[in-house]
């Protein structure tokens, strides 16, 4: 294999050319955080290498210890978003699972749901898919910064209103949604709360409970610095019996009955765990709540703050979605209005090996929102880990791109 | 103890851990259920309402090598 050395900061010094090929100096997070968290990859390799058992299918210490290590991540995942129940943590292979399990396990003919015009395909094709089956779908229009006026929102509700799904941070153009007041409109008028966190968990301080959620669906390879293929939501237990399961099969329990059993966990996790993932997620939130999600914010926000007040004095360079004084998450999407935004990202990563992801982010909704469709955006996505050098060097590559 | 869930045993398991009883996950014998489940075997001797929580399907208690129902859920 020939592989590029993907760099997650330029503390160790400048990136070399091998074979006439830059090595990395990786600004994705928004896709899939890198590096992981310390600890994850070593937690992976140790629970494949020293371990590899099933649980709850064998008789053995090995197979207990495995059990408690998922059990034990269940209560982390509720430690650090205020979930009630262990148990009601389900764990699936990314938050795009999640979603479709909570969206086709509630939603029938004849409900209706409203989203944000800000929303990400993995909610916005299961509910295309749903329509087609006559639920019925309502977009909140947000500004071109792709913010949301709760008061918008209510002009939407209707009798057959079931449910408000919203992302809590835009995956485009980082704006963070006002969930909190969501949250509350949703409790005033009886309506299902269901959260998409891919943007934001490990980086704004996320409580179920405060937000009057009733759903919320997370990964574990971004904010949360874990692997890839490990996923997961939380349902409050209204929802649990209202939500039929996506997958069923054997659960290692009440294995006389060939019925799904209803009780939680099992309801939504028949078939094996991806426990590999499970063990490098607890690893994670582990190393997450030991740092802080405030700290690990503030690190990534200065970053951020820097590139942007550094990009803008760039000319031809326009910044989507909120100013430098606004919330935001720990991206900075840009439109280059004397450049193809492609060429620009793959010039980006030829000369100076800066990975970006460029076009529309799996959310052309998002984009028609901000103006920004079809010719997309070149997202820079910080991770905590990075320096002010790995900013000012993007900023400098910019710069002699644009041969200023 | 049996319980309708795994999770249920571990929670239970960790929880009799904190409150210092003696006691330990086991493989639930065949001839209490048909389930591939684990349960809890902890030594025990106040009163059984302090311990019963809806997550709990039937609790034996053992004597010598036999299992006594002393504990079973309303379906």
């Amino acid at each position: 294999m020939n592989l590029i050395i993907v760099r997650a900061s330029l503390n160790d010094g400048a990136l070399t050319k091998r074979n006439g090929v830059m090595d990395g100096l990786y600004l994705d997070n928004a896709a899939t955080s890198f590096p992981k968290a310390p600890g994850v990859a070593d937690a992976v390799a140790g629970f494949l290498t020293n371990s590899g058992c099933n649980i709850n299918r064998g008789l053995y210490t090995a197979s207990f210890e495995a059990a408690n290590i998922v059990y034990e991540t269940r209560e982390l995942l509720c430690n650090l978003f205020n979930f009630p129940k262990p148990e009601n943590v389900i764990f699936t292979k990314n938050i795009t699972e999640s979603l479709n399990v909570i969206l086709k396990g509630l939603l029938k003919p004849g409900d209706h749901v409203i989203v944000s015009s800000m929303e990400h395909n993995a909610v916005m094709r299961p509910l295309a898919s749903l329509a087609e089956k006559g639920v019925e779908l309502s977009t909140v229009l947000c500004n071109n910064k792709g913010e949301l006026r709760t008061s918008d929102l209510f002009l939407h509700i209707k009798s057959n209103t079931k449910a408000v799904i919203m992302t809590h941070a835009s995956n485009v153009s980082g704006t963070i949604l006002p969930l909190e007041e969501v949250g509350k409109l949703c409790k005033e008028h009886n309506l299902f709360f269901i959260i998409d966190c891919a943007q934001t968990t490990g980086f704004l301080s996320i409580d179920f409970v405060r937000l009057n959620a009733d759903a919320l669906a997370f990964t574990g390879h971004k904010g949360l610095l874990g692997p890839q293929g490990i996923g997961g939501f939380y349902l409050n237990d209204k929802l649990v019996s209202l939500v039929e399961p996506l997958i069923e099969g054997g659960t290692g329990s009440a294995s006389e009955s060939v019925l799904q059993p209803n009780y939680m966990p099992d309801r939504f996790e028949a078939g094996t765990l991806n426990l590999p993932g499970i063990y490098g997620l607890n690893a994670s939130l582990r190393y997450l709540i030991a740092e802080g999600i405030t700290t690990i914010r503030e690190k990534e926000l200065n970053l951020v703050h820097r590139f942007i007040q550094n990009v803008q004095t760039i000319p031809g360079v326009s910044l989507i979605g909120p100013d430098l004084n606004q919330d935001r998450t720990g991206i900075a999407s840009l439109n280059f209005l004397n450049h193809d935004n492609a060429e620009v990202s793959y010039q980006l990563f030829k000369d100076f090996g800066i990975m970006t992801r460029c076009g529309l982010h799996c959310a052309p909704a998002a984009h028609h929102t901000l103006g920004t469709f079809p010719q997309g955006t070149i997202r820079f996505s910080f991770s905590h880990f990075n320096s002010i050098q790995d900013v000012d060097y993007v900023i400098n590559s910019l710069i002699k791109t644009f041969r200023i | 103890m049996l319980f309708y869930t795994n999770s249920s045993a571990i929670k239970f398991a960790k929880l009799i851990k904190k409150s210092n009883y003696i006691g330990e996950l086991i493989p639930l014998p065949r001839k209490l259920t048909s389930s591939c489940g684990m349960g809890v075997k902890f030594h025990f001797t106040r009163d059984l309402t302090e311990i019963i929580s809806d997550e709990i399907e039937k609790i034996y208690a053992v004597e010598g090598n036999q299992y006594k129902l002393v504990y079973r859920a309303e379906e």
